[in-house]
C-alpha cells in the first residue's frame, strides 16, 4: 500500500551518469582535460562549448582562486600588422602548457585574471587599463595606471597586486592606496605569470571589443 | 476521513502517529532497493533534499522507499549525513573524515554519485564529483569513454578536427 503512494521522483532510474552530474565533474577539471573531453563524443563537445558550461567552469575556478592570462591578439602578430580600430581582447592566450606567457612582447598588451576575479590589462597609449570579469562575459574597468618613466607591466602577484618593471627595478603597485613598493633590482628578462584557466575563448560570441586608442 | 483510513490500514493507532509527528527529531524509516530498512533520525535524513521535501509534504510517516539506492550505498550515504548534521563542529576533523570517506573505487563512487544526485545531497555530490574529476585528470579520450561508458559518435575526420583545434591539450 505504501508502494502505491510512492512519490514519482523516487521511481527514476538511469544506467548512465546523468548529464548534469557529468558536467558538474567536468567543471572541476583543468582546461587541458576538459578540452580532451571535447572529442569524447558529440553531446559532450556541444555541452563543453556552450556558454552555460563555460560560465559554470569560470565560476568554479574563480571560487578556487585561480588566475587567467590572455595575450592580446596583436601580440602574436607582426607589430606592423594593419590594425582596424576594433580590437578583440579575449583571444589567444598563454603557451600550450599554460604555465607561462608565450610571445610576451614588451609594450604590447596582456590580459590577466587576478585572484577571485578576472581582470585584463591593455596598453592604450601611455596607460594600462585593468579590467575585471566579475560576471561571465561582462568586463568592468577596475583602475588604470599610467606608464611614465618607461614603466612596463609585468604581471600579478598571487594576491593580485600588479607588478611593474622600470629600467632599474621591479615595483609593486597597490591600486587601493596608490602605494608603490620597490622590490629591488632584477637583471635580465623577467616574466611574471599567474594564471587562471578558462574556456572563455571557446565561446567566440563573448569576445570583448574595445576601441583601440593605441599610437604607434 | 482519508487520513484515518490510511493509517488504520497500516495498523498504527492514530494517536501514536500524531505524537510521533509532533516530536522534533523523530526517526524516519528508509527502505533500500534490496528491501533493507534503515531507521535514522530525521535531522540526519533531511540532509537529503528529496527526503526533506517528503517530510515537509507529510509523506514520511511510513517507510520511505528508495528504490534507486541499494543498502550498501545507503549505509555510506547515511554515514556521511550523520557526520554532516552539525558541520560547524570541527572543520579539520570533517575534512579528514571526507577525505577518508571518498577513498573508494570508481564503482562505489558511481553509486554514491547516483545516490547523492537522486537524494539531492549537495555536499556529497560535490565531493564525489571532485573525486571523479581528480581521477580523470590527464586521461586520454579513449580512457574517458571507457570510464563513463560513452560511445564515440565522431567520425575519425571530425575527431581529428577537434584535436587539431586544441592540439596542445592532447600532448603528453
Amino acid at each position: 500500500m505504501s508502494q502505491a503512494r510512492e512519490p514519482p521522483i523516487l521511481r527514476q532510474r538511469n544506467n548512465h551518469l546523468p548529464d548534469d552530474i557529468v558536467l558538474n565533474i567536468l567543471a572541476r577539471l583543468p582546461i587541458k582535460s576538459v578540452l580532451r573531453f571535447r572529442c569524447v563524443c558529440k553531446p559532450r563537445n556541444t555541452s563543453i562549448t556552450s556558454p552555460n558550461f563555460i560560465s559554470t567552469h569560470l565560476n568554479v575556478i574563480i571560487n578556487n582562486n585561480g588566475y587567467l592570462i590572455h595575450i592580446m591578439p596583436w601580440a602574436t602578430r607582426p607589430m606592423n600588422h594593419p590594425q582596424d580600430n576594433i580590437v578583440q581582447l579575449a583571444t589567444v592566450t598563454c603557451d600550450r602548457t599554460f604555465t607561462r606567457i608565450s610571445q610576451f612582447l614588451q609594450s604590447v598588451s596582456v590580459q590577466t585574471v587576478v585572484h577571485s576575479m578576472a581582470s585584463c590589462v591593455s596598453l592604450t597609449g601611455s596607460y594600462i587599463m585593468f579590467l575585471v570579469m566579475r560576471e561571465y562575459g561582462v568586463w568592468d574597468q577596475l583602475f588604470a595606471v599610467s606608464l611614465e618613466n618607461g614603466k612596463d607591466f609585468l604581471g600579478f602577484t598571487r594576491n593580485g597586486v600588479p607588478l611593474f618593471r622600470t629600467s632599474i627595478a621591479i615595483i609593486s603597485f597597490d591600486p587601493e592606496t596608490s602605494q608603490v613598493n620597490d622590490l629591488g633590482n632584477r637583471c635580465g628578462p623577467v616574466i611574471a605569470a599567474t594564471l587562471m584557466e578558462s574556456l572563455v575563448l571557446l565561446d567566440k560570441a563573448n569576445i570583448l571589443r574595445l576601441n583601440e586608442k593605441r599610437h604607434r | 476521513a482519508i487520513q484515518s483510513s490510511r493509517f488504520s490500514c497500516v495498523g498504527f493507532p492514530l494517536a501514536y502517529i500524531f505524537l510521533a509527528c509532533k516530536k522534533k527529531s523523530m526517526a524516519l524509516k528508509l527502505k533500500s532497493s534490496d528491501n533493507k530498512i534503515f531507521e535514522v533520525e530525521e535531522l540526519v535524513a533531511v540532509q537529503s533534499e528529496t527526503i526533506k521535501s517528503l517530510v515537509e509534504d507529510g509523506c514520511a510517516n511510513n517507510v520511505i522507499p528508495l528504490p534507486n539506492v541499494d543498502s550498501k550505498t545507503l549505509e555510506l550515504v547515511l554515514d556521511w549525513c550523520k557526520n554532516h548534521v552539525d558541520v560547524k563542529l570541527d572543520e579539520e576533523k570533517l575534512k579528514e573524515y571526507e577525505d577518508k570517506f571518498i577513498e573508494v573505487d570508481l564503482a562505489v563512487l558511481y553509486d554514491l554519485l547516483m545516490a547523492a544526485n537522486y537524494l539531492n545531497i549537495k555536499d556529497l555530490l560535490n565531493r564525489a564529483s571532485q573525486k571523479v574529476a581528480d581521477m580523470l585528470k590527464g586521461k586520454k579520450p579513449e580512457q574517458i569513454r571507457e570510464t563513463f561508458n560513452i560511445v564515440n559518435d565522431f567520425s575519425p575526420e571530425e575527431e581529428e578536427e577537434i584535436r587539431k583545434e586544441n592540439l596542445w591539450a592532447f600532448e603528453e
